[in-house]
């Protein structure tokens, strides 16, 4: 792909989005308190159940919502300079679409127009970003006849239109069937090799696929920051599973945080987290990032 | 900027409302001006039987005016009812037996009649069939010497008592009052349309004329219509986060509104051109050949000009389709104040200036320097709102004015934390 000599410049640039002491309101309500997060270049990833302040944090960060306080840089230019901030990022908002009756080239050909790019560079660059999403068939049809998932990886095909410095996509793999997802995912991995992608979710499966950096939102604050190793750490040895009869299944959910059951006839598998060995017959085994996820957020609620 | 604003041409030639438009223009080009071709503008000939296609004069004598005034007065005295538009919309208003005996008594002073046989000399007079009342042995007519003063006066009261709306103020009497120019004042009209006007140029003056009524509201649809499209179809936050600034986003599509709201006009103006060519073909007459463009461009782009920055502000503001509400207000606004000038010269401010006459090229000539200024009024309003819609645009941008609920209220979606 040809780089323009603005695009030359982003490339050399600091790769990294710093962001100090934010805080956010929506009149007296607070969205985000004190955040303060780095992210380098890769994959990163925004994890939180609904509400928590993702959506705030990444709109932040595109430049359509404006702080109350603190500092946030991206690529080393302050958020408030949005204009150029603009140049060097991507967006793929959640809930997104493109007007209907525009066939996917039209489309993309609009928003090439928007970021700037020249028609030679549009009618050179749009055809490999179709091809690479996979839509290089669907170039001529309508918006409107778009399954979700070709949908989603247009709003991708558009979001890197202009080689952003940084991708942010916001909740990216919703509604997309399994196939679709792991499709999407290893997408955004490859698109992460020489740029920052922040994946907004509250699927935990889409983190653990994609991301080695994450961090964790809840009621507008940052409950963990760091890898997914470290954030299996915390909850190391305090996964475990049993086999119990389902009449003890109620006493069993009341005591531990259940993640995952399956119902065996009369039995159930239960797996669960606990400080210590719970009871006879209780297996350790090994924690994956749902169990650290859920650890983290039923130990803010203390009930761990 | 050009890139963007061919794609928003483009975008607006594929909307339904934009051919939806063009045949509402087409529509009432016909039903207006369609059937012209075999009425074309000739010379007057001296004994014709009337000269009314030639316009009314330019002014009325006081006797014409008080003429008509009692005419008026005497026919809605013998109804007991008045029409009036209060706000523009004919209102039926009927007088009490108190307000009856007080209009009677005025009647009774202007035509010397005793008030007791007046009512019964009327009766006569109004049962008389149409167009035998020059057989009539008594018809109202002002008393010899009566003053114009007193008159007034008179109507004065009279429009207290039906209230506003009244054709009886003594600007709508003047102008009703006016009568068909004579021979010669049909012959100077004749000549002003063929030497001043280019002969073209009376047909432009009045295309513009219909055509100003239309452009004071249509474009707004079309402009609201693409604006509101960025929200249905959910590209906000794709285009604000885009690299292309604020201005250039907003004047772009602008431009591209009023480009495409002014071309199918432009398009049909050219068939009143046809037209005259055609009638002229032979005659000798110099036609201007350009005044269809003058007319596009000088009359009628400052209103697009106007009525799409406005839409575009207010529907970049409340993101709901308001911006047609505002205009139709302002749109019937304007038709209402142009009633009392719809032969033309009277140009005032209003965004819809009234020219419905094919002649008065005098009133035109005399109202030229005022329309001129009326149009410049509205450019630059069009360019003082476009400035503020970026200023909007900018803001809602960075998560201000974005309607989540209600208007102007920046409320978050539950769903969106």
């Amino acid at each position: 792909m040809l780089y323009t000599a603005n695009e030359e410049r982003v490339r050399h640039m600091n790769t990294t989005v710093e962001i100090r002491h934010l805080d956010k309101y929506y009149g007296r309500k607070k969205a985000l308190s004190d955040i303060n997060l780095t992210i380098p270049a890769g994959m990163f990833g925004l994890l939180g159940r609904n509400g928590a302040g993702k959506t705030t944090l990444m709109k932040t960060l595109a430049t359509l919502l404006e702080k109350q306080k603190g500092e946030v840089r991206i690529c080393g230019i302050p958020v408030e300079n949005a204009s150029q901030i603009r140049r060097i990022i991507g967006y793929l908002p959640q809930d997104f679409s493109m007007y209907p009756n525009m066939t996917v080239y039209e489309s993309m050909d609009y928003l090439g127009v928007l970021s700037g790019l020249g028609k030679k560079e549009r009618q050179k660059r749009i055809p490999l970003l179709l091809e690479r999403v996979n839509l290089s068939d669907a170039q001529y049809k309508k918006v409107k006849t778009l399954s979700g998932g070709m949908k989603r990886r247009l709003g991708i095909a558009q979001a890197i239109l202009h080689n952003p410095k940084v991708l942010i996509v916001d909740e990216p793999t919703a509604g997309l069937d399994p196939e679709e997802r792991v499709r999407f995912r290893n997408l955004l991995c490859e698109i992460a090799e020489d740029r920052i992608v922040i994946l907004s979710t509250h699927i935990v499966g889409d983190i653990e696929a994609t991301c080695e950096n994450i961090a964790v939102l809840d009621e507008g604050t940052l409950l963990f920051t760091g890898t997914v190793e470290e954030l299996l750490l915390a909850v190391k040895g305090k996964v475990y599973k049993a086999e119990i009869s389902r009449s003890e299944l109620e006493k069993l959910k009341k005591r531990y945080l259940v993640t995952s059951m399956l119902t065996m006839g009369n039995n159930v598998i239960v797996r669960f987290l606990a400080e210590k060995q719970p009871f006879e017959g209780a297996r350790h085994c090994e924690a994956d990032v749902e169990d650290a996820y859920m650890y983290l957020m039923q130990k803010r609620g203390g009930k761990l | 900027m050009w890139s963007l604003w061919k794609k928003e041409c483009k975008q607006t030639a594929k909307s339904l409302i934009y051919w939806l438009y063009v045949i509402c223009l087409v529509l009432f080009y016909v039903s207006q001006m369609g059937g012209m071709r075999g009425r074309m503008m000739t010379a007057p000939k001296e004994g014709q039987e009337d000269y009314r296609t030639y316009g009314k004069k330019d002014t009325a004598s006081e006797a014409e005016i008080m003429d008509y005034g009692l005419s008026r007065l005497v026919t809605g005295y013998y109804l007991e009812t008045f029409d009036t538009y209060p706000v523009g919309y004919v209102k039926e208003v009927n007088i009490s037996e108190k307000e009856k005996e007080e209009i009677g008594e005025m009647l009774a002073d202007m035509t010397g009649e005793q008030p007791d046989t007046l009512d019964k000399k009327l009766e006569e007079y109004m049962m008389l069939p149409w167009g035998t009342e020059e057989e009539a042995s008594w018809v109202p007519a002002m008393r010899d010497g009566y003053s114009y003063e007193k008159f007034l006066k008179n109507m004065g009261r009279v429009c207290e008592i039906l209230g506003p709306g009244s054709e009886f103020t003594e600007a709508k009497l003047k102008y009703s009052a006016r009568t068909p120019v004579d021979y010669e004042g049909a012959k100077k009209a004749y000549e002003n349309l063929v030497t001043k006007d280019g002969y073209t140029g009376g047909y432009l003056r009045l295309f513009s004329d219909y055509m100003g009524i239309l452009m004071g509201i249509l474009p707004a649809f079309l402009i609201t219509s693409r604006i509101l499209r960025d929200r249905r179809a959910k590209m906000q936050d794709l285009i604000f986060t885009r690299k292309t600034s604020s201005a250039v986003i907003v004047t772009a599509r602008c431009l591209a509104g009023i480009c495409m709201a002014i071309l199918p006009v432009i398009a049909i103006s050219v068939m009143p051109m046809i037209d005259c060519i055609l009638f002229a073909k032979g005659t000798g007459i110099r036609l201007d050949y350009l005044a269809f463009l003058k007319y596009d461009l000088g009359w009628l782009l400052p209103p697009v000009m106007a009525v799409t920055a406005l839409g575009m502000l207010v529907t970049e503001l409340s993101e709901t389709p308001l911006a047609i509400l505002v205009q139709v207000i302002w749109w019937f606004a304007s038709l209402q104040m142009g009633i009392n000038g719809m032969s033309g010269g009277d140009y005032g401010w209003n965004l819809i200036p009234r020219h419905n006459s094919v002649v008065n090229y005098g009133g035109f000539a005399n109202g030229f320097g005022q329309l001129v200024k009326n149009r410049l009024l509205y450019a630059a309003l069009a360019v003082v709102l476009t400035a503020a819609t970026i200023g909007i645009y900018e803001a809602k941008r960075k998560g201000h004015f974005r309607r989540r609920g209600n208007i102007l209220f920046n409320r978050k979606k539950s769903d969106q934390a």
